[in-house]
């Protein structure tokens, strides 16, 4: 139940996010209007109102299907990981369909009527000026290894203290370790590729091109450095309340300064956007070459342009330049990588599952459960006590493995039990309970009444001489 | 200076640098000793091949008009060295010009009076930038 609210309210949000990216396409920012700079005087036409209005209306549709996918998400019992990555798949898909086609039909019509504004994409621009300006005054790219330097500090801690974090539920720990260092990377990389990006000419007085081109790549620079030192330190924090003992709080400052730092970084792009615009608005004489035709798939793509990195037309945030190849194989990579990755955290255990059930093996006094995730094993003679309990009373915490509505596997703790290991069917009525001389816990059942009795007579012939 | 590349012309790019470097040194708007950027930021900036920048700078400084340096990169050329040959090359295009204008039914006072509207032209700019 739990976790169908949480995924609700997940599955929601993205939802939301869509509703805002697609609006904000249509919002006639610098007459920009689905990608397609406009003339004011040609924004109330009623040709450019009806595609507009197609557009909306194939985004609601998009948006309702979605809504009603999210109750289907929702009351799926084993596959609602899968579903949830599925339906956020389908989400990108229509998406992006539905963008790249009204975005195709605003260009024509844009075309048709003749609506150039300012010179034609085959013009070229450059500021002799801008371009011999070497230093562009930008912050010393030594700036960017004091967050590399914490976070090498952070996973030194961590991996020379493994046996502590292991304790504490080494997942817990890796992923959000895994997360701040991708986060962090990432920022860094899009740093130096965004600086490289060329000088823009705006108007015809260098003066003005060089405030403008230094305000965006300076401004992005202490953007990108401030936010990755921000979750460096956050991470670096949280690693060194762990080992004092202060859990919940290490966690907190990892994830917690983390996500802060995400939401900065989103902020910050979107008021460094915000403030360019108005900045290039408020330039007299501006020097327009119109680069429509280079957007009018729906992405950027212009063989003429070095940079890998653009920043968006619409929405916040940067998109890669897809006439290279370098951008086409990242996104293909990632987006390859991304779907592997789900498929094997979430899809692969799901279906080895549904083929098998737990069991238990005994070698020489050692018991191996038998699982396809998160196999473990214990000696018989630390069994302390065991008994039969009702499935249902079982509460606790993930803090290494999975769970859903059907199953848990992997490693949870408990109020009442402690730490242990857990390998349940939620649906099956009684689960075995094995308690440990060392403090922890084995909680397994199979997926009928009778597989658990079956793990209960198996445990009482290797504990012949004990009682439970 | 900005300047103005097509990339549908016929006009090779090199040749468009060229011309448009040469157009800015006349109209004043690049000054004597001026910087001008190196090849690989030009390249950059203009999403051109390095190369075509390359033979662009090579053709304006075997011409005379800039000066390229290890130390400094390149820079616009003082004035005293461009004269030289370029004289004798302005007798023989000046020579096809006038032939030309003439075989089209020219006359010669229209036909000094239109180069005379595009020098004055050209000074008129680089006052306008001047001041």
């Amino acid at each position: 139940m739990m976790l169908d609210i949480i995924l609700g309210i997940t599955l929601s949000f993205v939802l939301l996010c869509f509703w805002g990216t697609g609006r904000s396409a249509v919002h006639a920012s610098d007459h920009m209007v689905l990608s397609m700079r406009l003339p004011s005087e040609c924004r109330e036409e009623p040709e450019v109102n009806m595609v507009i209005r197609q557009y909306k209306r194939a985004m609601n549709w998009m948006l309702a299907v979605g809504a009603a996918g999210i109750f289907l998400v929702c009351s799926a019992t084993d596959w609602e990981i899968v579903l949830m990555f599925a339906w956020i798949v389908a989400l990108l898909i229509s998406y992006g369909r539905i963008y790249q086609t009204y975005v195709g039909k605003m260009y024509r019509l844009k075309m048709e009527r003749g609506w150039t504004i300012g010179k034609t994409h085959f013009t070229i621009l450059v500021d002799t000026v801008l371009s011999g300006d070497k230093d562009q005054q930008l912050p010393a790219w030594q700036w960017g290894l004091l967050p590399v330097i914490l976070e090498a500090v952070a996973l030194g801690i961590y991996l020379v203290n493994p046996g502590v974090f292991v304790e504490e539920g080494l997942g817990r720990w890796g992923i959000s370790i895994l997360e701040v260092l991708v986060f962090t990377a990432l920022l860094l990389i899009m740093r130096q590729l965004f600086i490289k990006k060329r000088n823009k000419v705006y108007s015809e007085s260098s003066e003005e091109n060089l405030k403008l081109n230094r305000f965006e790549k300076r401004g992005f620079s202490i953007l990108a450095y401030g936010v990755s030192a921000a979750a460096s330190l956050g991470l670096l924090g949280g690693i060194l309340a762990g080992l004092a003992g202060f859990w919940n709080l290490g966690l907190i400052l990892t994830n917690g300064v983390g996500g802060l730092s995400l939401a900065a970084a989103i902020l910050g792009f979107y008021l460094l956007q915000r403030n360019m615009n108005r900045l290039v608005s408020e330039v007299p004489r501006q020097t327009l070459v119109d680069e429509d035709y280079y957007w009018r798939k729906g992405y950027y793509c212009n063989p003429n342009d070095p940079a890998y990195l653009v920043t968006k037309r619409t929405g916040v945030g940067m998109e890669m330049n897809m006439a290279h190849k370098g951008p086409a194989i990242i996104v293909t990579a990632f987006t390859a990588a991304v779907l592997i990755f789900v498929f094997w955290l979430a899809a692969v255990p799901v279906i080895r599952l549904q083929g098998t059930d737990f069991t238990m093996e005994e070698k020489n006094g050692v018991v191996e459960i038998l699982s396809p995730s998160y196999p473990s094993s214990f000696s018989l003679d630390q069994v302390e006590k065991w008994k039969m309990v009702e499935t249902g009373s079982l509460k606790g915490r993930r803090t290494n493995g999975l769970g859903t509505g059907s199953y848990s596997i992997g490693h949870f703790s408990s109020d009442q039990m402690g730490k242990g290991m857990w390998y349940i069917h939620r649906k099956s009525p009684e689960t075995l309970l094995i308690y440990l001389k060392d403090g922890t816990h084995i909680a397994i059942n199979q997926k009928t009444e009778e597989g658990t009795e079956t793990l209960l007579r198996q445990l009482e012939e290797w504990l012949p001489q004990r009682d439970s | 200076m900005i300047l103005e590349l097509d990339t549908a012309s016929a006009v090779p790019i090199y040749v468009q640098l060229r011309n448009q470097i040469v157009m800015g040194i006349g109209r004043g708007e690049l000054k004597n000793g001026e910087n001008l950027p190196t090849v690989r930021q030009l390249a950059h900036d203009a999403g051109i091949n390095a190369m075509t920048v390359n033979k662009a700078y090579g053709i304006l400084r075997e011409e005379g008009f800039i000066e390229i340096d290890r130390r400094h990169g390149a820079r616009v050329a003082a004035r005293a060295d461009r004269k030289g040959i370029y004289r004798e090359r302005l007798e023989e295009e000046l020579e096809l010009l006038a032939a030309e204008s003439r075989a089209r039914g020219i006359e010669k006072e229209d036909f000094l009076s239109m180069c005379g509207q595009v020098f004055d032209q050209l000074f008129l700019t680089r006052e306008v930038a001047e001041r």
